[in-house]
């Protein structure tokens, strides 16, 4: 049967995958953390920058921190955004359909956190749940649902958890915060923490 | 550094350069170690900047080896009014597919792939192959082209 030429090509791609023991081998010798850190300059090259790190610090103090925590909290959000994307793109086939959330959610029997019938998921009057799969977001099992609008348009929502050092980096709703917003390759994303829960909702984004 | 579904993205893009299995797994591992070495700069940016890496090692391999070359980007006299969007149309089957990509050269097979799964615009594809735009143009307008030849204004409707 012939398809786009874009959903073909995909397709084709995704039964290429690493076997188990390659991605072992690979997971034993280059090991999340055990990347060394980038050699280290000259001191005639470290000096200044030493100097101007003890000054940043005396000057910024406090802030210097924020700033850095920060930019710490923005890169895992921006690295969140892309897995959402990546999965958003794919949107590989479904392993449960319904639509109904709760009968939905009770697929995912194999994570190790208590999914969440959020309403914001069909908060939309005409957005349909077609069902879900499971994903992973940052190497960890988590849910992804797939609603359709009115109009056809497909968003996917994802529930996750972190460990605890990276969930206090997710903006929090239950203290007031507001979803972090990304666009990543033509896909508007949103992430935030419910109730301990990591969400992320996906969409392609409005042309105009 | 890479979870499992960085790596299987990796290694779909080596085997978009490889032929073989053998090889696109040996030029991950290399682009691994040359990683590891010389870590990105930020989290965010560690699958593009190891497919860079893989895209330099291959060609260093290409041209140690001297079993392929690149085609050379001929900026001749062909329209470059069609960008990535005028594939968007193009219908075909697997098959096709197969048959099609059998026979593209390594660097419409990156483009297409860029395209496709890691969802790159024109400007970007012509950024990751460090290509002028215009050499990108001419060669997805020779792609449509020869797509259009092949099986006929039906497979390219746009």
């Amino acid at each position: 049967m012939r398809q786009p030429l874009k959903q073909a090509i995909r397709e084709r791609f995704e039964d290429i995958e690493l076997s188990r023991q390659q991605l072992d081998e690979l997971a034993s010798r280059f090991a999340a953390g055990d990347a060394p850190v980038p050699a280290r300059k000259p001191a005639w090259l470290r000096a200044p920058a030493v100097a101007a790190a003890m000054i940043v610090l005396a000057i910024g103090g406090l802030f210097g921190t924020q700033v850095y925590q920060s930019h710490q909290d923005r890169v895992l959000l921006q690295s969140i955004a892309e897995e959402v994307a990546d999965n958003h793109l794919k949107l590989k086939p479904l392993e449960v359909q319904g639509s109904d959330l709760p009968s939905v959610l009770g697929y995912f029997t194999d994570l190790d956190f208590q999914l969440l019938a959020s309403p914001r998921i069909t908060a939309n009057s005409g957005d349909r749940l077609l069902g879900g799969r499971y994903c992973s977001i940052q190497g960890i099992d988590a849910a992804q649902l797939r609603v359709a609008a009115d109009d056809g348009t497909l968003s996917t929502w994802y529930e996750a958890t972190l460990p605890a050092d990276k969930l206090r980096r997710i903006p929090d709703l239950d203290r007031g915060e507001r979803p972090a917003e990304f666009m990543v390759r033509g896909v508007g994303i949103h992430i935030w923490q419910e109730k301990g829960i990591v969400f992320a909702a996906a969409k392609a984004a409005a042309s105009d | 550094m890479f979870d499992h579904a960085d790596l299987n993205r990796l290694y779909r893009y080596c085997r978009v350069l490889c032929d073989q299995e053998s090889d696109a797994y040996d030029l991950l591992q290399a682009a691994m170690e040359r990683c590891v070495k010389s870590p990105p700069r930020t989290a965010a940016s560690e699958v593009g900047y190891a497919m860079r890496i893989i895209r330099n090692l291959f060609i260093d391999q290409l041209r140690s080896s001297a079993r392929a070359s690149f085609e050379p980007f001929d900026e001749d006299n062909v329209a470059l009014d069609f960008d990535l969007a005028s594939l968007e149309s193009t219908m075909l089957d697997r098959s096709e597919l197969e048959e099609v990509w059998s026979e593209m050269t390594v660097v419409e097979r990156e483009i297409l792939y860029l395209w496709a799964l890691e969802g790159y615009s024109t400007d970007e594809v012509a950024g990751h192959l460090d290509k002028p735009r215009n050499s990108v143009l001419s060669i997805i307008h020779r792609m449509r082209k020869r797509l259009k030849e092949r099986f006929g204004e039906a497979q390219s409707a746009g």
